[in-house]
């Protein structure tokens, strides 16, 4: 609520009430972050639930090797953002000498330039590559926490292996799913370094999700009085998705111990 | 039948792992190529070790000990911190200790957003900017409630009549918790310092907005990198691979243990 910009220092702190808050709901940029944030939000944690059950199904199963399978599917959730973004920018995806534009070439397509065309799905990708396994991880949890009577009797009673996923595995794991959906939502919403060593936010505020818009706001132009009234805005969502989490977050932990 | 549609998921489980890690393993063997060789996606190359003797003796080894510095450091303030609270909590009948756990534990889940203007503003008054302690102390204070939110759900499953029989034997509080709690959760103290390592060594946030050069770590160095020295990737790729390497080990060390620790006790791997 103070208008304070460093690097105006001519202009002096001071106390401007809702302004702020007035104009960037009015603005149509805060919008269009709005947007991507929960374009990029949803999208992820849709894909990474479908390729997490899949990985877990495919993991939960008896054959060799499947300790080392096991460890080079979670691997990309180790590395850090930078290392990521930097990467995949060069090395991957860049439109005239990446890996990327080389299997382009290899069937005689063009090659793209994603990050200039579809800076946001590269991003959505990243977080996709990065998200997956730490549901596999607790969807696999899940999957062994199944006693093997259910199966058993599930077979038995002449279901075949679709029905025996989808009615019998589904619903017995749906706690953990709830689990790993909100706290890579949690996580998700936070997603900065990838956003900022990809596309920094751009083209325009195409890529640009909350945490980075913020980011821009603040360190790039200086103005804190602004950047923090968004902080405040984020909070606040923020919060209302985390009072949900906590309470059925509290609910399934005292579950477990009755 | 059964046993071919088996091996033939089992061949499919193998490729997916494949072409999943397919990156890591393009940048690691990247980092062994010469520069010219980088640009083709060439099989068949002379590897060479150039990349990593140009890199440790660049300014590189001045961020990689930058990080393991602050790694160390913070992961052991969190842990000496965060263990007797989460001992405390779970073990002495506080009123209301349940809503205290959450009230702990929901720190960890707002945004860093929201915090980083007013700590930037705090460390440029203190003149704590770019000091490897204001990171440090930073990560510390982020990482308690992660600290008490897992070691609280290993505490839980030590028996209660455990503590009361060591009581009985004339044992102080001080040493229940150091010869006879402490030992008992050794898995459960080991999972969260890997995992606390993991985190603060890929924190890039926090780093970004609170340090410059002299206390920069590999991450901040990793973004900035590319823009500073053109297109080295060779290099790149070899500074990638070091500077994901310790977190990798640890992750592989720690997969066991992993899934609980993520879920914060949620779910018991």
């Amino acid at each position: 609520m103070i208008r304070w910009i460093i690097v105006r220092p001519d202009l002096s702190k001071k106390f401007i009430g809702l302004q702020y808050y007035k104009r960037i709901f009015t603005s149509s940029e805060f919008w269009l972050v709005f947007q991507n944030t929960i374009v990029l939000t949803i999208i992820s944690l849709v894909v990474c639930l479908i390729l997490g059950i899949l990985f877990a199904l495919l993991l939960n199963r008896q054959f060799t090797g499947v300790s080392i399978v096991r460890t080079l599917l979670i691997s990309p959730f180790f590395l850090m953002d930078s290392v990521i973004g930097v990467f995949w920018r060069n090395v991957m995806l860049n439109p005239s000498f990446g890996l990327l534009c080389y299997l382009c070439k290899f069937f005689g397509l063009t090659p793209p330039d994603m990050l200039a065309k579809t800076p946001l799905f590269v991003i959505i990708i990243l977080v996709i590559w990065k998200w997956t396994p730490f549901f596999m991880l607790v969807l696999l949890a899940g999957l062994q926490s199944i006693p093997g009577e259910v199966l058993e009797a599930a077979v038995v009673d002449g279901a075949n292996a679709w029905n025996k996923t989808v009615y019998v595995i589904l619903p017995m794991i749906m706690k953990y799913i709830t689990i790993s959906l909100m706290l890579s939502l949690i996580f998700i919403l936070k997603t900065f370094g990838l956003v900022f060593t990809t596309t920094h936010g751009g083209p325009g505020f195409a890529s640009t999700n909350f945490p980075y818009y913020v980011y821009r706001i603040a360190f790039l132009g200086w103005n804190v009085g602004k950047s923090s009234t968004i902080a405040v805005v984020i909070i606040i969502i923020s919060l209302v998705i985390i009072l949900v989490l906590f309470k059925s977050l509290r609910k399934t932990i005292t579950e477990k111990e009755v | 039948m059964k046993k071919t549609s088996s091996a033939i998921v089992t061949i499919i489980t193998y490729i997916i792992a494949i072409i999943y890690f397919f990156p890591i393993f393009w940048m690691i063997l990247c980092g062994f190529k010469h520069e010219i060789d980088v640009v083709s996606p060439t099989l068949s190359f002379v590897p060479t070790l150039e990349n990593f003797k140009t890199i440790f003796s660049g300014e590189i080894s001045h961020y990689f000990m930058n990080s393991v510095y602050i790694t160390l450091v913070s992961t052991s303030l969190s842990m000496m911190l965060g263990v007797p609270v989460s001992y405390a909590l779970v073990m002495s009948k506080f009123k209301r200790g349940d809503d205290l756990f959450f009230w702990f534990i929901s720190t960890t889940l707002l945004p860093p957003v929201g915090i980083v203007i007013p700590v930037y503003i705090i460390f440029n008054h203190l003149s704590m900017l770019d000091t490897y302690w204001g990171l440090t102390l930073v990560y510390t204070a982020m990482n308690i409630p992660l600290v008490i939110w897992m070691m609280c759900s290993f505490f839980k499953d030590i028996p209660h009549e455990l503590i009361e029989a060591s009581k009985i034997d004339g044992a102080t509080e001080l040493t229940t918790f150091f010869k006879i709690i402490l030992p008992l959760s050794r898995h459960g103290l080991s999972a969260t310092i890997l995992l606390l390592i993991i985190f603060i060594w890929n924190e890039f946030f926090f780093a970004l907005h609170l340090t410059y050069t002299r206390a920069a770590t590999l991450p901040v160095h990793m973004a900035t990198y590319m823009t500073q020295e053109g297109l080295f990737w060779a290099k790149m790729c070899a500074i990638s691979t070091i500077a994901i390497l310790p977190p990798l080990l640890a992750g592989w060390i720690n997969q066991k243990q992993l899934v609980r620790g993520l879920t914060m006790g949620a779910i018991k791997g």
